[in-house]
């Protein structure tokens, strides 16, 4: 390589330096004095150049016009020859692309970039179609752990707090109360003979009847205890008037007065 | 539920038995459908007075009267069929006729007492005894107290005198005649 290096230099060197002796030899040649002009031979030579000047747009573009041809040619009958793959692997070898990344997105603004692309792309049109494509549904499923997300968002959430203050639960009640019917689940679900027995044992059922039977006698019992009571009263109190009693007679037992207690202090700790 | 003071309904009504409707009735409790009128309720467990008691035994002693009448119409006939030719209408003396009167009131009211708390006057005019408790008494305590009351009637009138209803018998026996119009007879010992 050094030895190419050095022979160029000699080889300028040495046509510097005859052209250096050679060109006024050469410029009385062609041009020489005490001629005239059109019999000198520049003339001819000034000719030439401008003729050349003239077609060596023509010349250039029939050249590169054949040469693409030939390149077009020549590939065509080598590309079939050459494992592409190989070469693009061993180019790629070569390269360094993470720093021609590097070096692209640095000069790059792609801000801009995608702010044009954007406002070029009619995006709902895009993201329709590619909706259109992906099932999401499944995708979700499959690369979700949804268990996970459900329990994150329900651990954040005061679903109760949420459920109460934005949802009409009147409304919600009624629409699942007109769905439902009542009467078929309390059948189902309830257990109405012990319901009915229970009723049974807490009203006086006995009494009940006897008194639906006899309600003549009954009746004229009732009138004739509710007098005598009042009979009780009117003689209490002229007994009470006549012995000059001044503390109002008191007829409840003992157990009437502990019961009217028990009442008193179950009201008051309501 | 524990059961208010007071309330003697049998235990045997079960657990689901209720004590509503008891307030202000203070002895039994009255079941909500009680057939208890409602003017009838406020006074129910109080002592009863002077005119329903002397009613009451009243009755009983005209019961017992109507028995006395059987029960010497009966001996007569029997006299009659086993001697017709000889027979006479029996004489019987004062101090008998006291005897076995005052023999049939003990057995009816112990009786009654012992078993419904309430004798045919008392069932009629809608008042029960019971003891301090507000319980049924026991047979020895409605024996001892019909007892008192046969022997010493007028003890009844202490009624009109005390403060509280009642009358010689119950101070001494500590117990009461209350206004109960229920049919449920109250079980001894319990509440």
């Amino acid at each position: 390589m050094g030895a190419l290096l050095a022979g160029g230099r000699l080889a300028r060197r040495t046509a510097r330096t005859v052209g250096r002796i050679t060109a006024p030899v050469v410029r009385a040649a062609v041009d020489p004095p005490l001629v005239p002009y059109r019999w000198r031979p520049i003339r001819r030579l000034e000719q030439w150049g401008q003729d050349w000047r003239e077609r060596r747009g023509l010349l250039v573009e029939a050249g590169v016009r054949a040469g693409s041809e030939v390149a077009s040619r020549t590939a065509q009958e080598v590309l079939p020859l050459v494992d592409l793959t190989s070469v693009v692997q061993v180019v790629l070898d070569r390269l360094d692309l993470d720093a021609i990344a590097t070096s692209a997105l640095d000069d790059l603004d792609l801000g801009a970039v995608v702010d044009q692309v954007i406002d070029e792309l009619d995006v709902s049109v895009v993201l329709d179609q590619a909706l259109g494509e992906v099932d999401i549904t499944e995708l979700v499923v499959e690369q979700v752990d949804l268990g996970a997300v459900v329990q994150e968002a329900l651990d954040a959430v005061d679903l109760t707090g949420v459920v109460l203050t934005r949802v009409d639960l009147g409304q919600v009640v009624t629409a699942a109360l007109d769905q439902l019917d009542l009467t078929q689940i309390v059948q189902q679900r309830v257990d109405l003979t012990e319901i009915a027995e229970q009723v049974v044992e807490d009203i006086d059922l006995p009494d009940i009847i006897q008194e639906s039977t006899g309600s003549m006698a009954s009746e004229a019992v009732r009138a004739a205890r509710m007098q005598s009571v009042d009979a009780d009263d009117a003689v209490s109190r002229l007994a009470d008037r006549l012995l000059l009693r001044v503390r109002k007679r008191s007829a409840k037992t003992d157990a009437v007065l502990e019961a009217e207690t028990e009442a008193t202090s179950e009201d008051g700790s309501r | 539920m524990t059961p208010r003071p007071g309330n003697t309904e049998p235990a045997n009504r079960g657990p689901g038995t209720r004590g509503l409707g008891t307030r202000g009735l203070g002895t039994r409790g009255l079941g909500w459908a009680s057939t208890v009128p409602l003017e009838a309720r406020a006074f129910q467990g109080h002592r009863a007075g002077i005119v329903t008691r002397v009613l009451a035994n009243t009755i009983d002693l005209v019961i017992v009267t109507l028995l006395l009448s059987g029960l010497y119409l009966g001996w007569s006939g029997l006299r009659f069929v086993l001697s017709p030719t000889t027979f006479s209408f029996p004489r019987v003396s004062f101090g008998l006729v006291l005897v076995v009167g005052g023999a049939l009131l003990w057995a009816s009211f112990a009786i009654a007492w012992a078993t419904t708390g309430r004798t045919t006057g008392a069932r009629i005019l809608g008042i029960r005894v019971v003891n301090h408790k507000g319980q049924r008494l026991r047979w020895s305590g409605a024996a001892v107290r019909a007892l008192s009351c046969v022997m010493f009637m007028p003890g009844l009138f202490w009624v009109i005198v005390s403060g509280e209803n009642r009358s010689v018998q119950d101070l001494v026996l500590r117990t009461s005649v209350i206004y109960d119009w229920t049919k449920r007879p109250a079980a001894p010992g319990e509440r």
